[in-house]
């Protein structure tokens, strides 16, 4: 996890994403006339339609959680069906070179890294006490457990591909190195506890897959796969003001995780009486060790090669060039993750003279409720540009909002 | 056993609490504390996890018995005779200086001679032998090789025979040639009769040798010699007849520990019968006497002592002697019955003894040798005492308590530690005509306690029917409360004493305890728990 901290630290530096929750921007067209460029990106946003941003900025730095703070989630949750959360971040530098066919083509060649981690979750109320509060509130009832599930992938990729220099449609084919896989899918569990803790009991029909659990950073090689990713853009020729649409996908593709991943399906229902001793005057039965917790969990995992699908995103969008630099732009986006809703995204971004542009935008769906964000973009010379965003404003006013990202990048004309 | 799995659903949680404390700083993890509740442990306590299933006897209406069956002592063999290794030597030399040539096969030695083994008072006039080797050396000076010839009058090898022929190579008095010849005696009968069959520990032998005829004679002269060295080593007797003589083997101070009231750390216990048989076997073929001085019941934990008080110990117990069926001993048997009635038998067992002291003096043929020599022994014949202690469970109980010291081996350390206080539960549904109270105290090494754990409320008696046995079991429950202070004092490496003390529900008369008497228990804890503190 620390690798993980560092590295939204280093990718301080983003580069606007063209879909998404982002604020869309006008092109620079000066600079991406140049014959090579180089772009070093980094984003990473986190959402929640109930978890307020506090719990998840404890965990971030280590931080004790007091009860207030899990209680407020918990007041947040109340009353909802679920509760959704998912995170993200990325870093890529991608390098695009002349035109093919010594300039004559509309092509240009284009390599990109990434290094990118997706998580998504969606558990019930009762799940978020049982996990943050303990099942003893639960004393004589049941906690509803299900549906629930959670997905978290980590992986690196290595693209090589062509760019339209003038739409920027774009067509890459990557791969896929995983680094780290984890899957819960929950259909249905739920947990009586009796009174006193006389019994617990409980139905469960789940699934669990991980990647090699020997390892999961960035220099583990648990999975090799392959994806494709590409955008297609278009202009609508009727409309009165120049107006564009274009549909992309990044990451689309699969990751063959190796033979050392381990799995575990459970359907069942099970009684627990408490551990049956010969002897109640031995009370050194009464607490066991970790191997015999995972027997008595039964959660002694399967060995084995697994293909999924990595947590792609999707998107369509629709912008119009207005007068005096202005632009709209309108967004949907998916990501492959559990209970990811679509995203919308409605953008207004204006040029500011010759080097700078600004916007704002307005999103809703994906894994909280509504974002305002803003972004804005300003070359240096003619060589140097720097843009930002933040796709959440309200997330830094405290701890107790829902929502939080950050997009920054340099591009470099060469 | 039976098979029991914590819901997956705990798994579940427990996952996706690992998942979302992964992100941390450093090598830290955040910390939150939850409440747990869950069952730990149920089982059924019945009188035979107090008591071995070997000592206990269900009578058909149920009730139950304690039949204790022990050893006092056991002398056989090793006590009674011991036949020590024994060795023999002959020699010849020249009377005067020589030289003298001497031919060959000329007949050097030739010793008639009786050996009387020495053993200790005891005169055997037959020796059977289990186990023994009979070791000739041959130290040889003359210039020849030498025949011998060991004729032992009174032998019979199993084989038959008792005559052994030996041989050693020339040597000079500067090199001498040793030659040693073994022979197992395993089997071996020896008439210790001597000669004219009047004798006792007396073994005819003729030792003779000779120049080899086969080669050409010695020149001998005073400095060379011949020595041979006869050695009886390790003889083990499968039979010894004879007279033993009068001896006493005095045991005092001997101790038999007592593991029945093991657990039992106080309290008192009024038994209603109490019955101890001494049963003691005769296999030696002697008159015994044995003085039975002293039988004290030790309580080490409290110094309580309690000394039976009998008639068998007012007086000595004559034994007699076995009879020589010729291929083995017929023992004889003695058997004394001691009960509350005719002795403090009760009470001695009332102090929860942990052993047994006593003093005992055995004597052998204490009236001489009346059997005229035909005192016997066999590898086999033993001289044994037990002691069957048999007590119907029938008693009253006041404050009896059982202890067991615990050291859990708990997640984490005493630097970091999950578990932070918690709760106990226990839950029980009583069968037993006792109440149970429990106590838990924190302990050190040497017992002190160093923090008591407060309990509340006990585990209430079964209720009794008009014939005095449970005729319905009692739910109830005790709860005890450690505090975070006495888990870290846990977590320090101290021990759980857990104490229950039992009452009988009617303190005057006894109660009957039946086999089917259980006490269902069931412990539940409550928890408060530190996720990642044991990190």
């Amino acid at each position: 996890m620390n690798k993980r901290c560092s590295l939204l630290l280093a990718t301080g530096l983003a580069v606007l994403c063209a879909h998404g929750q982002w604020t869309q921007l006008p092109p620079d067209a000066a600079q991406d006339s140049a014959r090579h460029m180089l772009r070093i990106e980094g984003r990473f946003l986190y959402n929640s339609n109930a978890v307020l941003n506090e719990l998840p900025a404890h965990l971030l730095r280590g931080d004790d959680l007091d009860r207030e703070l899990r209680q407020r989630s918990s007041d947040a949750l109340a009353g909802r069906a679920r509760a959704v959360f998912g995170y993200g971040y990325l870093g890529r530098v991608t390098w695009t070179g002349t035109r093919l066919q010594q300039g004559r083509s509309r092509w240009r060649p284009t390599i990109s890294l990434a290094l990118q981690e997706h998580a998504g979750a969606r558990i019930t109320p009762d799940l978020y006490d049982l996990v943050f509060f303990g099942n003893a509130r639960f004393e004589g009832r049941t906690a509803a457990l299900a549906p629930a599930a959670y997905e978290q992938v980590r992986y690196s990729t290595l693209g090589i591909g062509v760019v339209d220099h003038r739409t920027r449609s774009f067509a890459r084919l990557e791969l896929v190195q995983g680094a780290s896989l984890t899957a819960v899918d929950v259909d249905w569990a739920d947990l009586y506890t009796g009174v006193d803790g006389r019994v617990l009991r409980s139905a469960v029909l789940a699934s669990y897959l991980n990647s090699d659990t020997a390892g999961s950073d960035w220099t583990r090689n648990n999975g090799l796969g392959a994806a494709l990713s590409g955008r297609w853009e278009s202009r609508i020729r009727a409309a009165a003001r120049p107006a564009y649409f274009s549909v992309g996908v990044e990451d689309l593709g699969f990751v063959h995780w190796n033979a050392n991943s381990v799995g575990l399906e459970k359907d069942t229902v099970v009684r627990f009486d408490g551990v049956a001793v010969d002897n109640v005057l031995d009370l050194d039965a009464i607490l066991i060790g970790e191997e015999q917790l995972l027997d008595t969990l039964g959660l002694r995992y399967r060995t084995g090669a697994r293909t999924r699908i990595l947590p792609f995103r999707a998107h369509v969008s629709y912008r119009i060039d207005g007068r005096s630099g202005w632009r709209f732009g309108l967004e949907a986006q998916y990501q492959h993750l559990p209970s990811y809703l679509p995203q919308l995204t409605a953008s207004l971004a204006r040029r500011v003279g010759g080097r700078g542009a600004w916007g704002a935008s307005v999103s809703y769906g994906g894994y909280g409720g509504v974002l305002v964000g803003a972004g804005g973009r300003y070359r240096v010379g003619r060589r140097f540009t720097v843009e930002a965003s933040l796709p959440q404003l309200i997330g830094f006013a405290g701890g107790r909002t829902r929502g939080l990202g950050a997009l920054l990048a340099v591009q470099v004309a060469l | 056993m039976r098979k029991n799995h914590l819901p997956g659903s705990l798994g579940i949680v427990l996952l996706l609490t690992l998942l979302l404390s992964g992100c941390r700083k450093d090598d830290r993890a955040s910390r939150w504390d939850v409440d747990v509740l869950a069952p730990l442990v149920t089982g059924r306590f019945t009188i035979r996890d107090l008591v071995a299933d070997s000592l206990l006897v269900v009578d058909a209406d149920g009730s139950v018995r304690l039949v204790y069956e022990s050893n006092l002592f056991d002398v056989g063999l090793d006590t009674l005779f011991a036949a020590p290794d024994t060795e023999f030597v002959y020699s010849y030399a020249l009377p005067f200086p020589g030289p003298i040539n001497f031919p060959a096969g000329l007949q050097l030695l030739d010793i008639a001679d009786n050996s009387r083994f020495d053993l200790d008072g005891v005169e055997l006039r037959r020796l059977d032998l289990r186990e023994g080797l009979l070791r000739i050396r041959t130290r040889n000076m003359v210039q020849s090789a030498l025949l011998g010839r060991f004729e032992l009058g009174g032998a019979t090898f199993p084989e038959g025979g008792n005559t052994l022929n030996t041989s050693a190579g020339p040597g000079t008095p500067q090199a001498p040639t040793v030659t040693t010849f073994t022979r197992d005696l395993s089997g071996t009968r020896l008439d210790l009769r001597g000669p004219l069959f009047n004798s006792f520990n007396t073994l005819s032998s003729l030792i003779s040798t000779q120049l080899d005829p086969a080669g050409s004679g010695a020149t001998i002269t005073d400095q060379d010699s011949i020595i041979i060295t006869v050695d009886y080593i390790g003889l083990v007797p499968q039979y010894a007849k004879g007279s033993f003589g009068r001896r006493v083997v005095e045991q005092q101070g001997q101790d038999l520990p007592l593991d029945l009231f093991r657990n039992i750390v106080d309290g008192t216990l009024d038994l209603e019968q109490v019955r101890l048989s001494l049963n003691i076997e005769n296999g030696v073929g002697m008159d015994l006497q044995l003085d039975l001085q002293r039988f004290t019941a030790v309580n080490s934990r409290s110094g309580t002592t309690v000394d039976l008080t009998h008639a068998i110990l007012d007086g000595p117990i004559n034994l007699n002697r076995a009879i020589d069926l010729g291929t083995g001993p017929q023992p004889s048997y003695y058997s004394n019955e001691l009960d509350q009635d005719d002795s403090n038998i009760d009470t001695f067992l009332e102090v929860l003894p942990d052993r047994i002291d006593y003093d005992v003096v055995l004597r052998i043929n204490p009236l001489g040798d009346i059997s005229n020599g035909n005192d016997f022994l066999y590898y086999e014949s033993r001289l044994k005492a037990d002691l069957e202690l048999e007590v119907p469970l029938r008693l009253t109980a006041n404050a009896l308590t059982l202890e067991t010291l615990v050291q859990p081996d708990l997640p984490g350390s005493a630097e970091g530690h999950a578990l932070q206080s918690g709760e106990l539960t226990v839950l029980g549904t009583n069968g037993f005509p006792f109440d149970a109270r429990l106590e838990l105290a924190l302990v050190d090494t040497t017992g002190a306690v160093l923090s008591s754990i407060p309990v509340s409320g006990s585990l209430q008696a079964g209720i009794l029917g008009p014939d005095r046995t449970v005729v319905q079991a009692r739910n109830s429950e005790a709860r005890a409360t450690v505090s975070p202070e006495q888990l870290d004092l846990l977590y320090q490496g101290r021990q759980l004493r857990l104490r229950a003390i039992f009452n009988t529900v009617d303190q005057v008369e006894h109660v009957r305890l039946l086999e089917h008497y259980a006490l269902d228990v069931r412990i539940t804890a409550r928890a408060n728990y530190l996720v990642n503190g044991d990190e």
